[in-house]
């Protein structure tokens, strides 16, 4: 692949004339963001560099357990960080993020790798693991909003769900309004980029590609692949989360378990 | 018959307890009120005999069966619960009727006829249950509760948003279906006139317990 546009080290640190602005900005204004900003900064050199670094070792692996072990890795992560969001301590939480997130990696593993890349061999580190960072990012992102949106649902419209239950309704159907709502308010950030791609904003991916010299129509192709894959996982890793976290906070009387709830 | 034997419930943190080793027998086919002070526990005691909240201890059972063995679906139709507040499960009274015909097998149920049961007219069935008085919702509630044809009927302060004159014509349609169905109905009320004019007898809930106070 070329590189139109290589870029050393002082281009880079170039980029950092952008962040004293943001800083001088933020300390005029007293934002009070300051050193958020300044820390964020450094942990991104500094995550970057060693990313970039971890990387170029694990790409010239072609090792199926590699594949395995940072797969594991990143989910593990991911699930956890999913848990450290969360503002309500739900049992099982974690195990509920991980299984959703693993049910998102396996279908864009599928669909997207074997299915549509196909590298040689399938679990080809350089394609699989960016793949599996944007797969579970975005998961991410849908589980602990669709959580959050569920639980302060859930409290918001208690008399609705208890009217429900006493209707002789079962827990899912007594639970499902809140449940749409809390899926479908947690896709609206990935539908609405579905609708605006293109339009308002290039996706990272493409502008990545381009900037690296990948002609535009063959950046798209990929870009439309990861947008579909994108939502996908997202609406199964919400689906799946949100089913898994109503089960929880249902027993087996088909009574909800209010007290895990915050003012409950 | 639905026997309450030494029931304790709480909630979290709250080491006291709602109910204390709450000991009660109601009777078929007989109508009582409860009261008592705010925060006694009134509609907690609703909520478990309905099956919405566990008991922490003691046993609940209708007809000789602790509750905790039904299936519940089958509980909660048996055990009807009313909530002082109407909450609604679709946006037009068709809609809440047919949830409940629907949850009961009686989809092809005559819901002119339900609301006749409760002295409204059938020109309403097409109407935002947001568009009606609280009265009329109240009666809504009540008929789409009717539907699931429950042996025992919970009233959770069916009157608490009504003018006198309304409530009084609710409780005497309440008194009238009880009467003519045979159901058994236990209506919370914190208004001694009502509790008088539906209560064959009346309990108060007090420290936990309930006590016959007529």
């Amino acid at each position: 692949m070329t590189h139109p546009y290589d870029l050393s080290l002082t281009d880079v640190l170039l980029s950092l004339l952008l962040m004293a602005l943001a800083i001088a900005v933020a300390r005029l204004k007293g934002l009070g963001i300051e050193k958020s900003l300044a820390l964020g900064t450094v942990r991104t050199f500094v995550q970057l560099t060693l990313i970039g670094y971890a990387l170029n070792f694990l790409f010239l692996s072609t090792s199926l357990s590699v594949f395995a072990a940072v797969a594991l890795a990143m989910l593990a992560v991911a699930a956890w960080e999913a848990v450290r969001r969360q503002q309500v301590r739900i049992p099982q939480f974690y195990l509920i993020a991980f299984v959703s997130l693993s049910a998102a990696l396996a279908l864009s593993t599928a669909v997207v790798v074997a299915l549509i890349i196909r590298p040689e061999p399938w679990h080809s580190l350089v394609i699989t693991i960016p793949l599996t960072g944007m797969v579970l990012g975005n998961s991410l992102n849908v589980i602990s909003l669709s959580a959050d949106r569920f639980l302060s649902e859930l409290r918001l419209r208690r008399d609705e769900v208890e009217t429900a239950l006493s209707l002789a309704a079962p827990p899912a159907q007594a639970l499902h309004p809140v449940f749409k709502s809390a899926v479908s308010s947690a896709l609206i950030p990935s539908i609405n980029a579905l609708m605006t791609v293109g339009l308002v904003q290039l996706p990272g991916v493409m502008t990545g590609q381009i900037l690296a010299g990948t002609p535009p129509m063959e950046a798209i192709k990929i870009q439309i692949v990861i947008m579909m894959m994108w939502i996908a996982t997202g609406v199964v890793s919400g689906v799946i989360s949100t089913t898994l976290l109503s089960r929880q906070l249902v027993n087996r009387r088909w009574q909800v378990r209010w007290e895990l709830l915050p003012g409950d | 018959m639905l026997t309450l034997e030494a029931v304790w419930q709480s909630y979290p943190g709250d080491g006291a307890g709602i109910l204390r080793d709450c000991s009660y027998t109601f009777q078929p086919a007989q109508c009582y009120a409860i009261q008592g002070e705010s925060g006694t526990g009134k509609t907690t005691l609703l909520k478990v005999l309905n099956n919405l909240l566990p008991i922490d201890r003691g046993a609940i059972s209708l007809d000789g069966t602790d509750i905790t063995a039904l299936q519940p679906a089958r509980l909660r139709r048996r055990i009807a619960l009313q909530f002082q507040k109407p909450a609604f499960v679709g946006p037009t009274v068709r809609d809440n009727l047919s949830f409940a015909a629907h949850l009961s097998d009686r989809d092809g149920l005559d819901f002119a006829g339900q609301l006749e049961q409760v002295h409204l007219a059938s020109d309403l069935l097409d109407r935002q249950v947001t568009s009606l008085s609280v009265g009329q919702q109240q009666r809504v509630c009540l008929a789409r509760t009717l539907i699931t044809q429950p042996e025992v009927l919970l009233l959770d302060e069916p009157t608490a948003a009504l003018d006198d004159d309304t409530a009084i014509k609710v409780l005497d349609l309440v008194a009238g279906i009880s009467r003519d169905e045979g159901l058994l109905t236990i209506m919370v009320t914190h208004r001694r006139s009502h509790a008088q004019r539906l209560g064959q007898t009346i309990l108060e809930l007090t420290g936990g317990q309930l006590r016959e106070v007529s």
